[in-house]
């Protein structure tokens, strides 16, 4: 395997709803911890972690954990500025915040074009609260979309996703 | 006013001192990029901020993470931004002529300030949803618990039906049994041998009838169709009766049985003398059962209306695991107790209950057994009602049953051939009728001087058969013989102009005295 190229930075946001579990995934992705507390995020965290784009080249991920919105706020706007992809948030539990999601990812578009992103339904390990019915994940899937029913709190699917979108930004 | 006006107008002692206090409470870092986005210059303390170490010349994006994808033409306001070290800072971008502006301050007590409220607000929301959620699940559950006991509550009106249609129907083959039993044991005054095994047939007929008299009971209770029959009630009379019934029994068993009374009224006292007699019956009745040894004792209060009785047993006691289901109908003590169906106990608590008191264990153990209740007994007026029914044993029979004709309207034949047999031993001429038609019609031919109408006969019911014939002006007597012993089937066999009303299985003696009775006094 030759050596890798200096790392290449892109910048990818993740949005959704408040409370979803956008940090705690962030978290997951780059310290692989996890906390059941809920701590509220308000502004940007952003945090970095190499990630290895193909077997010679690796790529420093620059991710923007951005505060919970119901929309693209005209602050957020400016958080988002120069992203390559994003990741869109919702939570199992609560369908509403897919309603959300899809908004974010509407609007998203109109103001910084067609970019790669990736569908996450977190909190996959609730079972018992689960409430996206099969043909709800169906309908999003139809849409064509990268999906994965994800947990922050167990790991599930959380790297493949990540690592999913970062090969789609380079 | 403008920048340098503001400048100018603020002396440069306070200005320094401004200027002091906003580099110590901001930690600014400024860093100018040309418009290659290479570092061209910076000012301030970017350690604080944990930032490696800054070199001119260095790419923008390769230092500063936030800065990744943002070129020299953007102009930008981060309110607030985590830095390496997790310092919040706000971020300023602007472009100048020659590149970009970057300039960073510390943020940490407005993200402090702006965290405590929006964790707040996000917690409500939250808890806002959850409640919602709850409420729903809540609301689900109550419609399914609901659900469940209606079919709970309809489940046991089926088998409160079933057992008093079950229990009805066994009366009138037991009327039979126990009145044929009676005729035998008459003809056989002198065939000892034959006469115990009558005894016997007879003992298990009448045990056969308390049980099934038990589960009409508690079908009625459960129905809530039981209604007190308060009436004057000489409780000196009722405690000797009561004494009468069971002191054979308990000296046969070598038990010791004692009614205590105190304070016990001259005058009558307003209460329903049958069931109170039903739960002292009840609840002496399994003292002197489950007592092998020693002694059972009734005590009986009266004070200023109110009735207080006891009953106590040296019986085993009840096991502390039974206590709490002893009241439960259905429910034996110990499973190998040899008879009764479990309903006693249920049923005299719930008697007791609509007197107004409460049946209680007051006490159990080795020693035996204690329970009590209070009910109410006020002293019966002067003119108080007096139903003939409960002082049937007093009347005396005046007329003669010779030449009398009695008109019998029954469909089973068995009991039809039983009161034949009893009728004409005592000198009536008998008319039969196997419908409640034939009775109209037989009765109008004949003009008997008393009916005796089973209520529930095939074309013709009684009650429809009584209301046709006192249309029709038949004057005589009417006696109503049925299975049914709620009182509501009493009133309308009344009401439809039944002259009196007679439960089976019928005592003998009683038919007999009930129709003299009802003759003489046409007479």
């Amino acid at each position: 395997m030759s050596n890798p190229t200096t790392e290449q930075k892109r910048k990818v946001c993740l949005v959704g709803d408040f409370a979803v579990g956008k940090t705690s995934l962030t978290r997951r992705f780059v310290n692989n911890v996890f906390s059941d507390k809920y701590l509220t995020t308000v502004g940007v965290k952003i945090d970095t972690k190499v990630v290895e784009v193909n077997e010679s080249q690796t790529a420093k991920l620059v991710v923007w954990d951005i505060a919970g919105e119901s929309t693209v706020t005209s602050i957020n706007e400016n958080y988002m500025k120069g992203l390559a992809g994003y990741l869109l948030v919702a939570d199992g539990t609560r369908p509403a915040t897919i309603e959300t999601a899809l908004h974010l990812q509407q609007r998203t578009e109109e103001i910084f074009g067609s970019l790669p992103f990736v569908f996450l339904l977190n909190k996959n390990d609730l079972e018992t609260q689960w409430a996206v019915t099969d043909a709800q994940e169906q309908l999003l899937r139809d849409k064509g979309w990268k999906i994965f029913l994800t947990s922050a709190k167990s790991g599930a699917h959380v790297e493949t996703a990540f690592s999913w979108l970062a090969r789609e930004v380079y | 006013m403008s920048d340098a006006s503001t400048r100018q107008r603020i002396p440069d002692e306070a200005f320094r001192h401004m200027q002091r206090l906003f580099i110590e409470r901001t930690h600014p870092l400024y860093l100018r990029f040309d418009r290659d986005m290479k570092l061209e210059d910076w000012w301030g303390d970017s350690d604080y901020y944990g930032f490696e170490p800054l070199h001119v010349g260095d790419d923008a994006d390769s230092k500063v993470d936030f800065l990744v994808g943002v070129t020299a033409q953007d102009e930008l306001e981060l309110p607030i931004v985590q830095t390496p070290n997790g310092q919040p800072v706000s971020i300023h971008v602007r472009p100048e002529d020659t590149g970009l502006c970057v300039l960073i301050l510390d943020a940490a007590s407005e993200h402090e300030r702006q965290t405590e409220i929006q964790q707040k607000s996000n917690e409500v929301q939250l808890l806002s949803k959850k409640q919602q959620m709850l409420m729903e699940e809540l609301k689900a559950t109550q419609i399914e618990v609901d659900r469940k006991r209606r079919e709970a509550e309809a489940a046991n009106r089926l088998k409160s039906e079933f057992i008093s249609s079950m229990s009805h129907e066994f009366r009138t083959p037991l009327t039979s049994v126990l009145g044929y039993t009676e005729i035998l044991e008459n003809t056989l005054q002198n065939e000892r041998s034959q006469l115990e095994k009558l005894g016997a047939i007879s003992r298990g007929a009448k045990h056969l009838l308390s049980l099934i008299e038990n589960l009409l009971d508690h079908g009625r209770l459960e129905d809530g169709a039981i209604v007190m029959q308060v009436r004057p009630t000489d409780l000196n009379a009722l405690l000797a009766d009561l004494r009468a019934i069971f002191t054979p029994l308990a000296e046969k068993k070598g038990l010791e049985f004692s009614i205590q009374t105190s304070g016990l009224p001259a005058d009558r006292v307003l209460l329903d003398d049958m069931r109170y007699r039903q739960v002292l019956i009840n609840l002496v009745g399994n003292a002197v059962k489950f007592t092998e040894t020693g002694s059972v004792v009734a005590r009986v209060h009266w004070d200023n209306g109110q009735l207080r009785n006891e009953v106590a047993d040296t019986g085993p006691g009840i096991p502390e695991a039974a206590r709490e289901r002893v009241f439960l109908a259905f429910q034996r003590v110990n499973e190998d107790q040899e008879s009764g169906a479990g309903l006693g106990l249920a049923i005299s608590q719930r008697i007791v209950r609509i007197m107004g008191g409460q049946l209680v264990l007051e006490s159990s153990g080795d020693e035996g057994s204690e329970f009590g209740f209070t009910i109410d007994a006020p002293i019966a007026p002067d003119d108080g009602d007096h139903d003939p029914a409960s002082n049937r044993e007093g009347t005396v029979v005046t007329a003669s049953a010779l030449g009398h004709t009695v008109l019998l309207a029954e469909d089973d034949d068995d009991i039809a051939q039983l009161v034949e047999l009893v009728l004409e031993d005592a000198g009536y001429r008998l008319v039969r009728a196997r419908n409640g038609r034939e009775a109209v019609d037989k009765a109008l031919l004949e003009k008997p001087d008393l009916m005796l109408m089973d209520m529930n006969m095939p074309v013709v019911n009684g009650i429809e058969a009584v209301r046709e014939l006192r249309a029709s002006g038949f004057s005589s007597p009417v006696i109503a013989l049925t299975a049914s012993a709620s009182a509501a089937y009493r009133e309308s066999a009344i009401a439809a102009g039944c002259s009196d009303y007679l439960v089976k299985p019928v005592d003998l003696a009683t038919l007999l005295s009930t129709i003299a009775e009802a003759i003489a006094d046409t007479a």
